[in-house]
């Protein structure tokens, strides 16, 4: 029932496998790049995806395209490209999803800055919360106030700190 | 004739689990109890149904009973038994039958085990689990049926997808979906509380085995798939920040965020509204997490069942729950009464502190996954969120999180005091800071050169695993300090255990991350490959048969300075069912770094010889990664046991 694996399997193995020789060819004779450059591939690398293996930089991966990519991108930089023109090439050229990350502006600030400004917002309610908290029980331990004592105490004491402020 | 004794078991659990929400939820009516108390009964009569009705899933999958739907879809006749039960849940059908078993199955338990439950609490609980279960078992019944027989029977099935066919994959389904449903509970105690309006210590000692147990399967669950997508992928990476790994990691994060809040409830009786609203989110994100990974909404390499339509009833499902819930929870959690007091330094605000920054990470999370949908549904624009900006925006915060975590540990509840707590763990402090900044100078891999994340990063580990020594030190030291680290309280153990693997987890991710090394060449027999001082050796190439995959295997030898460190072997697996070729990976453990290598394509050059595309990768570290996460398990199971075991809460 089973078939098992011979040599038509391997020779189409073979088949398919001789299909991305041009990349693999340029992986071997791999570009020697000086310490700078080769520093500004492999970051570039990382901010690349791979587009046909899911969830992988072009650094992880040993796919035929991203073998192709890496030295696409090694030989621009070579030329002397910069990483947000060679960017833009391969946006062009395969959307804008082959970048792991949004740029840094336009619309996608929401993306970057929503975390941040959400983490000082609830900071500052966090500060006020405790020391509110801490009036209160002190109301509450000490003097022996009800809530509508309570209240009524906030806001004289938010009054004198208001008239103080102007 | 087993298969329909199974439809019609999990027909029958259906309609039991709606009569177990109608009756339970009568306890809405205090006068009413002796009538809901009948919820008691109904929710042991549902889980036995349920049972039988994955029993007979179970059946179908260990006879290949190829007249079954899913059977045919996902088995195979010469698959090993244990994946062939494995691949019961290996699919988006059967597995969505083990979540509802494993809900049914928490309900029963709190009928059994919840003889000191208050009989209003209990039945508010059985009727609100009940409704949940009602909604899953519908989903499942009408949606995705796993017993649906097929006409006319099949010969043989498709199997179960080979990269599944792994031993710690078999079991991570399970152990996540305990973790993800555990938290259904404890948002039934929530929303019980809410309905009645009041709540005290003695619900968060009730709930906080619940969540201990939850988390900690949640944990080995996100562990183990962490390890599988590391051995098994062969890409050497163990996170890709991939949109399922986050949907596992949201209430991951939650559910952490809840452990600590949970505690302050326990032990001060404070922060009861927060406690609860986090409860009622971590469900929330736990069903969110499902919905994720079932809906195919997000590409991802998990997606093995994309259906849109289920999605969109799943989707219904969560947003009928969530508006409920958080709708009850505006309604009356104003109720809740705050609590004793506490001073802002104190263990209390420290854990406030810790919530602040979880639910920041969590936003991240959250806001990074969910993105690109947003971008593609309302801006037709297509845009991917990767690795790069969760590094960049997720690692600072845990990293600002680690750095107050160990004075935290030492500030009294009620009232601490900061200079104390700065006094205990400055000399910490300066330790990991001096280890980290040395150890990452001195270990500048490749051409980068000093990298200040790992510089800090290994620091905040060190750091953390450091304060929690201290601190344990200064819980036990004297005379007869052995005999006190043996018997100090199971709780302050699991604190240590699990905040020593938090800092062993950060130190090998990012020593992994910084110093990872990778060389590729095509390779035959007899061929070598050097990368930093070691050299790998390609020795011999033979073929291996298994009941279902044959496989090319090739050995190899990892020398350094002449001598041979270790043997590995690398295989690529042909799954003759299915025409996949899988690899499996080669390692060598270091005994915390590993050399990693993979077997890949063949490929034929200009001298016709055909030679193997070898990836070669020496992964520093990264057994910390595992072991830190390891330790998270140990420390849950200890303090699941210790908060179990404890008969009545201390006040």
């Amino acid at each position: 029932m089973s078939f098992r694996i011979n040599r038509g399997f391997w020779l189409i193995v073979l088949g398919l496998a001789l299909l991305p020789l041009q990349g693999l060819a340029d992986e071997i004779k791999k570009q020697v790049l000086s310490p700078e450059l080769e520093k500004r591939a492999q970051y570039l690398e990382h901010d690349l995806r791979c587009v046909t293996c899911a969830g992988q930089s072009l650094a992880d991966s040993t796919a035929p395209l991203a073998i192709d990519l890496k030295s696409f991108v090694r030989r621009e930089l070579i030329k002397g490209q910069s990483e947000e023109a060679i960017k833009a090439d391969l946006v062009k050229k395969y959307g804008p999803t082959i970048l792991a990350r949004p740029p840094l502006s336009g619309i996608h600030l929401f993306l970057w800055f929503t975390p941040i400004i959400l983490l000082i917002l609830s900071s500052f309610f966090v500060v006020f919360w405790l020391k509110r908290r801490r009036i209160s029980h002190e109301l509450n331990d000490v003097i022996g106030l009800d809530m509508e004592e309570k209240q009524r105490f906030e806001r004289i004491r938010q009054q004198n700190r208001d008239e103080n402020a102007s | 004739m087993i298969t329909e004794i199974g439809h019609y078991a999990l027909i029958l659990g259906l309609l039991l689990s709606a009569l177990q929400a109608i009756f339970g939820l009568i306890a809405i009516n205090p006068k009413k109890l002796t009538t809901s108390a009948y919820a008691e009964g109904l929710s042991l009569a549902a889980a036995m149904s349920v049972f039988i009705a994955f029993g007979a899933l179970l059946w179908a999958f260990a006879r290949s009973d190829f007249s079954v739907l899913n059977v045919v879809m996902n088995s195979h006749s010469d698959k090993p038994l244990f994946y062939k039960l494995s691949g019961a849940w290996g699919n988006h059908e059967g597995s969505m039958l083990l979540w509802c078993l494993i809900m049914v199955s928490f309900g029963a338990f709190v009928t059994v085990r919840g003889q000191d439950l208050p009989d209003r609490l209990k039945h508010l609980v059985l009727g609100v689990q009940g409704f949940l279960s009602f909604l899953f078992l519908a989903f499942t019944f009408f949606t995705s049926n796993p017993l649906t027989r097929v006409l006319p029977p099949a010969f043989q099935g498709n199997s179960l997808n080979p990269a599944l066919q792994d031993p710690a994959l078999a079991v991570h389904p399970p152990m996540l979906y305990i973790g993800y449903v555990g938290f259904s509970i404890v948002f039934s105690f929530a929303v019980a509380s809410l309905i009645e309006g009041r709540i005290d210590k003695k619900w968060a000692s009730l709930v906080r085995p619940w969540v201990l147990m939850s988390w900690l399967f949640l944990t080995l669950g996100i562990g183990l798939g962490a390890f599988w997508a590391y051995y098994q992928l062969g890409w050497g990476g163990w996170w890709a920040w991939d949109p399922v790994e986050n949907a596992s990691l949201m209430p991951w994060l939650s559910a952490t965020a809840l452990l600590h809040s949970v505690l302050v409830m326990q032990k001060r009786g404070s922060l009861k509204g927060w406690t609860l609203l986090l409860a009622l989110i971590t469900f929330v994100f736990s069903m969110l997490g499902a919905f994720l990974v079932r809906s195919g909404i997000l590409t991802s390499v998990h997606a093995f069942a994309t259906d849109p339509s289920r999605g969109i009833v799943l989707l219904a499902i969560i947003m009928v729950t969530a508006l409920l819930a958080f709708l009850l929870y505006g309604l009356r959690g104003h109720l809740m009464s705050e609590g004793e007091s506490f001073d802002p330094v104190s263990r209390e605000s420290a854990l406030v502190i810790n919530n602040l920054f979880i639910s920041a990470s969590l936003s991240v999370v959250a806001i990074g996954t969910l993105y690109p949908v947003f971008m593609e549904a309302f801006f037709k624009q297509a845009v991917a969120v990767g690795p790069p900006y969760f590094n960049l925006i997720f690692g600072p915060i845990l990293l600002l999180a680690m750095a107050f975590l160990p004075i935290s540990l030492f500030l009294a509840w009620k009232k601490g005091n900061l200079t104390y707590g700065i006094s205990q763990v400055i000399i910490a402090l300066g330790i990991a800071l001096v280890l980290g900044f040395g150890l990452a100078s001195f270990y500048a891999p490749g051409t980068l050169g000093f990298q200040p994340s790992l510089a800090l990063g290994l620091a905040m580990g060190a750091y953390v695993i450091l304060g929690s020594l201290k601190w344990l030190w200064e819980r036990i030291k004297g005379e007869d300090w052995l005999h006190r680290l043996i018997h100090i309280e199971p709780s302050a153990k699991a604190m240590v255990l699990a905040h020593i693997g938090l800092g062993l987890l950060v130190i090998g991710a990012v020593s992994d991350h910084h110093g990872r090394q990778i060389a590729t060449k095509p390779m035959m027999v007899g061929d070598s490959l050097t990368l930093g001082p070691a050299t790998l050796s390609f020795k011999a190439l033979d073929r291996i048969e298994a009941s279902n995959f044959d496989a090319q295997r090739a050995q190899f030898v990892i020398t350094k300075a002449g001598n041979q460190i270790c043997q590995t072997q690398a295989q690529r697996r042909f799954f003759q069912h299915s025409s996949e070729i899988i690899g499996k990976v080669g390692l060598c453990f270091m005994p915390f770094s590993d050399y990693y290598v993979i077997m890949g394509d063949p490929i034929i050059l200009s001298d016709e010889q055909p030679r193997f595309q070898v990836r070669f990768l020496y992964n520093p570290m990264i057994r910390l990664i595992f072991l830190g996460i390891f330790f998270m398990v140990s420390a849950g199971l200890i303090a699941g046991l210790g908060a179990r075991l404890r008969p009545k809460p201390t006040p």
